[in-house]
């Protein structure tokens, strides 16, 4: 009887000695599930809900609105362009940074991360500032008839600066910890460099480079403020669907502007599930119990 | 017998040519540490020397710079005839077993071991067909016996095998040199005695010359035809395992290499003197001075003469079969020694020994 009296109320209930009251398990997961609720699920409810409010036919409508389909064409462009350039830049940065020793080496890792840091408006900005007409380089690009500023290449600049840091982060980790071991067995078995990247360094990577281009991608599309700065906003030419939301809500049409929301919701849901695919698959792989 | 018998002779497979390794006074420095001082080495084809010495003595870099994965600051690797130090990594054509095998993950053990051919099929020549391949990669699972794994993943392998597969890999390009990381460093004691017979088999069956990376001195001596033992980026003696344990040529081999006594003492005149006492030792040719006098455990007898013999106090007795391991503290300076004795009976308190063996180092 001493003894049972001795032990941690927790214990005595064969629970293990780490286990928390109940009483607080639950408030602790109340907490939890009503932050969850308002702050995430109810807004994302509220976008489909108001999105259907004129009827199915209402939103189809606003979504093969000529305006809404420009939009949705240079959402689609600019990451068409935007996700393999980063991809492309994030692989050989962090093969750069986890394979080799050199000068600035940390100085590079820092500023991979500076898109992070800053806000997206700022680089808008800066964009301006450089390829403007009242820019440092606008006049010369304008004499040579190339618009950057309020036109695609600008969009795509901003966007490209604000989702740098995407692939580089997910792979510089898993390349460092990776190591060069696989490569020089591949090398003294006779491969050459580019068949030691294609056929080892990539396939070791190919998971986090997956998740990287997939993190990058909904980033791309969903980009407000650097884009909202350099695009200028002209409907069915520079907005994207993040931009044509802002514009459609601030005429008040409110079913149009949440169903193009809604097109985002949507991918940010997409992106979610394929990310969680990609995490487990990730473990499982690790875990060595694949079976293909 | 032509060159096809002797392919058939050496289990059914063409494991290439194996060369002479010669390493010409190579040095390499990382940064202000010396890695690599000049050192010169020697392998005769179908050699397996062992390159032995604690961490941080250079061996596995030297390793690294026989494969080409390293480029020495100076002097020269020869594979035969042929200046290797010219040769690319890929050009030398080495087999290398890394210390954590490198299989790749994302390759079935099949796929890992047919690797080498399907990067580089073109030899001799010739363009190696698929049907070759095949053929080769079947013939290296039944040889490191790993029938019926082919499909597996490395991750779904034991340690052991996963060595294995790392051998097949390294032998599937017929390398003219074979090269072994600490190959059972990562493994429990059973499998490391296991593969290391298994090893020995493979290397009479196909003769590479081969050199392997050790810190195990009972692994060197047991596998090696000669052993490399090294110290702080150089060869401090290479010879058959027979020479480098009965004649450490310095202090350090000595004590790297089997259980050591070492005890301090005079020479004068040529005798050995122990805290002012003549020892019953064979004369020796020496100067005189202060010196080591380095025994093994069990090269000690029990001394018929108690006044010219190092004597001391048991302080520990266990037997371990058929002999009696001893720890004795001797002289002024309370010396432990560890002696092996034959019989049953339990010296206790006061004992005197003489080394039947023995070696001299200077203090």
């Amino acid at each position: 009887m001493a003894d049972r009296l001795a032990m941690p109320a927790a214990a005595r209930r064969r629970g293990s000695p780490v286990a928390e009251p109940r009483g607080l398990k639950w408030a602790l997961t109340a907490v939890a599930l009503l932050v969850l609720g308002v702050l995430l699920l109810l807004p994302l409810a509220v976008v489909f809900v108001e999105a259907l409010r004129g009827g199915v036919g209402a939103y189809v409508a606003s979504l093969l609105d000529p305006e809404a389909r420009a939009a949705i064409r240079l959402t689609l462009l600019v990451a068409a362009i935007a996700v393999p350039l980063n991809a492309v830049f994030g692989v050989a940065a962090a093969w750069a940074v986890a394979k080799f020793e050199f000068r600035g080496k940390s100085l590079l890792v820092t500023l991979i991360d500076l898109p992070f840091s800053v806000s997206p408006v700022i680089a808008g900005m800066v964009y301006l500032l450089l390829f403007g007409a009242q820019g440092y380089l606008g006049p010369f690009l304008q004499s040579r008839g190339i618009q950057v500023v309020f036109a695609v290449p600008g969009i795509v600049l901003a966007t490209l600066f604000v989702t740098v840091p995407f692939v580089a982060r997910e792979l510089v980790p898993l390349m460092q910890e990776l190591g060069n071991e696989d490569e020089e067995a591949a090398l003294t078995l006779g491969a050459r460099g580019w068949q030691v990247f294609a056929l080892v360094t990539l396939p070791n990577v190919r998971w986090g480079l997956l998740y990287g281009v997939l993190l990058c991608n909904a980033r791309a599309m969903g980009e407000f403020g650097a884009a909202s700065v350099v695009s200028g906003h002209i409907r069915g030419q520079t907005n994207t669907v993040p931009l044509q939301v802002e514009v459609l809500y601030n005429e008040y049409n409110w079913v149009a502007a949440f169903a193009l929301a809604s097109l985002l919701a949507l991918l940010s849901l997409v992106t979610l599930v394929i990310k969680a695919v990609l995490e487990r698959r990730d473990v499982v792989s690790k875990a060595g119990h694949v079976a293909r | 017998m032509s060159p096809a018998d002797a392919a058939a002779d050496r289990g059914g497979l063409d494991w290439g040519e194996s060369v002479a390794v010669r390493l010409e006074d190579v040095s390499l420095a990382f940064g202000v540490a010396a890695a690599l001082r000049g050192v010169s080495l020697e392998a005769e084809p179908g050699e397996l020397v062992a390159l032995l010495g604690p961490s941080g003595s250079g061996k596995t870099t030297l390793l690294r710079v026989v494969a080409g994965l390293l480029t020495p600051d100076s002097g020269r690797v020869w594979f035969g005839a042929e200046d290797a130090s010219r040769l690319t990594v890929q050009q030398r054509n080495v087999g290398m077993v890394f210390q954590h095998y490198a299989l790749f993950r994302h390759m079935t053990v099949y796929d890992n071991i047919a690797f080498g051919l399907r990067v580089r099929r073109r030899r001799g020549g010739r363009t190696l067909s698929r049907g070759e391949v095949d053929a080769r990669v079947r013939a290296l699972i039944e040889l490191v016996q790993l029938e019926g794994l082919e499909r597996r993943y490395p991750a779904q392998l034991s340690g052991g095998q996963r060595q294995r597969v790392g051998l097949a890999r390294a032998l599937a390009i017929k390398p003219r040199v074979l090269l072994l990381d600490e190959p059972f460093g990562a493994l429990d004691a059973k499998v490391r005695r296991e593969l290391r017979r298994g090893l020995r088999e493979l290397h009479d069956r196909t003769g590479h010359t081969t050199l392997f990376v050790t810190h195990d001195q009972e692994e060197a001596l047991e596998l090696a035809d000669r052993v490399a033992v090294m110290r702080d980026g150089q060869v401090e003696q290479v010879g058959k395992p027979g020479e480098v344990f009965d004649r450490p040529a310095s202090r350090f081999v000595f004590e790297f290499i089997g259980e050591s006594n070492l005890l301090p003492v005079a020479v004068r005149g040529g005798v050995v003197e122990w805290e002012g006492r003549e020892l019953a030792l064979p004369r020796v040719d020496r100067p005189d001075g202060p010196a080591l006098l380095a025994f093994r455990p069990q090269d000690v007898d029990l001394a018929p003469e108690p006044a010219r013999a190092v004597e001391g106090v048991v302080a520990a007795s266990r037997r371990v079969g058929a002999w009696r391991r001893l720890e004795l503290e001797v002289g002024r300076g309370r010396t432990r020694l560890d002696v092996e004795v034959a019989g049953d009976a339990a010296p206790s308190g006061q004992v005197a020994v003489l080394p039947r063996a023995f070696h001299l180092y200077d203090v």
